[in-house]
This record gives C-alpha cells, sequence and structure tokens, in this order.
C-alpha cells in the first residue's frame, strides 16, 4: 500500500470513528508534535499542554484536511501554528523573520572547515550540541529538529512553517554558523 | 542557495534526549477528543450556522415586506406573524448572518 493510500485509509478510519484508529494516529505523530512544540516554547508542561491542544484539533479539523499535503506536514503545521500564538501570547519573540542580504557569504561561511560529524564525535560533545541547540532562538531551533533529527525536507519544513523555502535554509545555516561558534567557545571542535 | 547538508551528529545528539510526553498520552488524548465529540458545545461553526438560519429569516422577512405585501391581501394569511417580524433591524440581521458565515468560510481556509 502506497503513503497516499495508506493516509486515506487511516484518515477514513479516524472519520469512521473506528477503535483505537485517532489513538494510533496520535502515536504515530506525537513524536513529531512534540519536537516542533517543546523546541517552540522550550517548557516540558506548556509542550504537553500544547501537544494536546494539537492533537484535539487535529480530531476537530480532520474532516477538513484535502490530502493537498502529506498528513504528516498537515499535523505539522497545526503544532507549528499552536505553539507559535502560544509564544505570542507571551510576547515571546521567535523570530521568523530573515533578511536576505548576504546569503551566499552566509553558505560560505557555514561551509567553512567546520564538520559537526568530525568535531562531536563523543557523548560529551553531543550533550554540548543539546545544549547549544537549545540556545539557538525557537524557530532555528525547530527548524534545526525538523532536518536534522526528523529528516523532513526543505519543502516540507517550508510548509509546516508558511516560510518560503530560501527563508528556512538562511535558518539553518545560520543555525550551524551559531552552533559552531557555541562550540569553539566552549573548546569544542578548535583544531 | 544549496540545500543544507544534515548533520548525523545533531541527529543523534538530538534523538538521544527523552520525549517529555507520558506513555499513555496517545490514549489519553483519544479519550478526550472521544468526549468532545460526545458532548455538545456551542462552537463559532454552531454561531455560524445559527447566524445563517437568521440571514435566511432575515431575507425572507424583508423580501415578503417589500414585495408581497404590495399584491391586495398577500400579507393577509399570515396575518399578525408578519407584522411582529417584519421590522428593518432584520435586514441589518440577514446582513450579519452572511458576513458572519463568511468570515468563518474564510478562516477556516485560511488557518489548518
Amino acid at each position: 500500500m502506497n503513503q497516499e493510500t495508506d493516509e486515506h485509509a487511516r484518515v477514513r478510519a479516524v472519520l469512521d470513528r473506528q477503535t483505537g484508529a485517532f489513538e494510533a494516529l496520535v502515536r504515530d505523530y506525537q513524536k513529531l508534535c512534540w519536537h516542533i512544540v517543546f523546541r517552540m516554547v522550550h517548557d516540558p508542561d506548556d509542550a504537553r499542554d500544547l501537544c494536546q491542544e494539537t492533537f484535539l484539533r487535529v480530531h476537530r479539523q480532520l474532516r477538513q484536511f484535502r490530502f493537498e499535503c502529506p498528513l504528516k506536514s498537515w499535523i505539522g503545521r497545526i503544532a507549528y501554528s499552536i505553539a507559535l500564538r502560544h509564544l505570542e501570547r507571551r510576547r515571546a519573540a521567535p523570530v521568523t523573520h530573515l533578511d536576505d542580504e548576504g546569503e551566499s557569504a552566509l553558505e560560505a561561511l557555514a561551509d567553512e572547515s567546520f564538520d559537526l560529524e568530525a568535531d562531536s564525535g563523543d557523548e560529551q560533545l553531543a550533550l554540548r550540541l543539546r545544549e547549544g541547540v537549545g540556545a539557538l532562538p525557537a524557530v532555528p531551533r525547530t527548524l534545526v529538529t525538523l532536518f536534522h533529527l526528523e529528516e523532513l525536507s526543505i519543502a516540507e519544513i517550508a510548509t509546516i512553517t508558511g516560510m518560503n523555502e530560501g527563508t528556512v535554509k538562511s535558518h539553518l545555516f545560520r543555525a550551524r554558523l551559531s552552533l559552531r561558534d557555541w562550540l569553539r567557545q566552549r573548546g569544542v571542535g578548535e583544531p | 542557495m544549496k540545500t543544507p547538508e544534515r548533520s548525523a551528529a545533531l541527529a543523534r545528539a538530538l534523538a538521544s534526549e527523552a520525549d517529555g510526553l507520558p506513555e499513555d498520552f496517545a490514549a489519553r488524548v483519544a479519550a478526550l477528543a472521544d468526549a468532545e465529540r460526545t458532548g455538545w458545545r456551542f462552537s463559532r461553526n454552531d454561531a455560524g450556522l445559527l447566524g445563517a438560519f437568521a440571514a435566511m429569516i432575515g431575507v425572507c422577512v424583508t423580501g415578503w415586506k417589500w414585495f408581497g405585501t404590495q399584491e391586495p391581501g398577500g400579507a393577509e394569511w399570515l396575518g399578525p406573524l408578519v407584522d411582529a417580524l417584519s421590522y428593518d433591524p432584520w435586514l441589518i440581521i440577514g446582513v450579519a448572518g452572511v458576513a458572519i458565515v463568511q468570515g468563518l468560510t474564510f478562516r477556516r481556509r485560511a488557518t489548518p
């Protein structure tokens, strides 16, 4: 069964109120939801409440899902917008805008002699990396997680966040630069 | 701008963080969703439907007042009911109802 047919089947199952269908859907996407919401709000209690709100909204609005994008992206988008609204209510600036200046310079800088694979081989460095990601602003932090951990494509991340693909890439390059600086300031990754 | 490369080290570092959701999260949310579906509550959609109904009544009554009553004896069979309902505020209620429905439709398309 291909992915499209599979998604139609599981959405149909939930809408037909088949026992356990919605629970299975939640189980399959709860990790994605957590990664988005927790990276955005950075507070485990708030993240749990917002994840619950996300899936309740998914349940209410599933009938309106038109299969114009993968279900994963649609759920991700709901999670992202709920987290963003939460941050706006708390007046926490999530840093969503980037200027377009110097993108090629940024790209070159990010490529320049910095290899995360080589520089962060052991568990101690992995811990530093996690701290580094945690120190990024909300939106880049979320994008890094979606790209490197969830392995979503740039197009999928753009669908979830409503940004254009160039902005997503800029955020990722800048985040990589910030991580490089973070590690180097702590004596990690120096030759 | 080219696509950034994925980092397996970063993925490993992030993957080693525990998921903060409780074990029974899916079951709990499913139960809440089920309870929400069975319990009725007055949502914006309900308000929209009510608005649409008011719009329909408003347009009908206003139309009847303007055109139907011009025929001799046209309004007699409705009697006192028409007298009670055919006020100008119904036109406002009708327009407001249509605006509410349009607003809700736009909102539904604009947000996931």
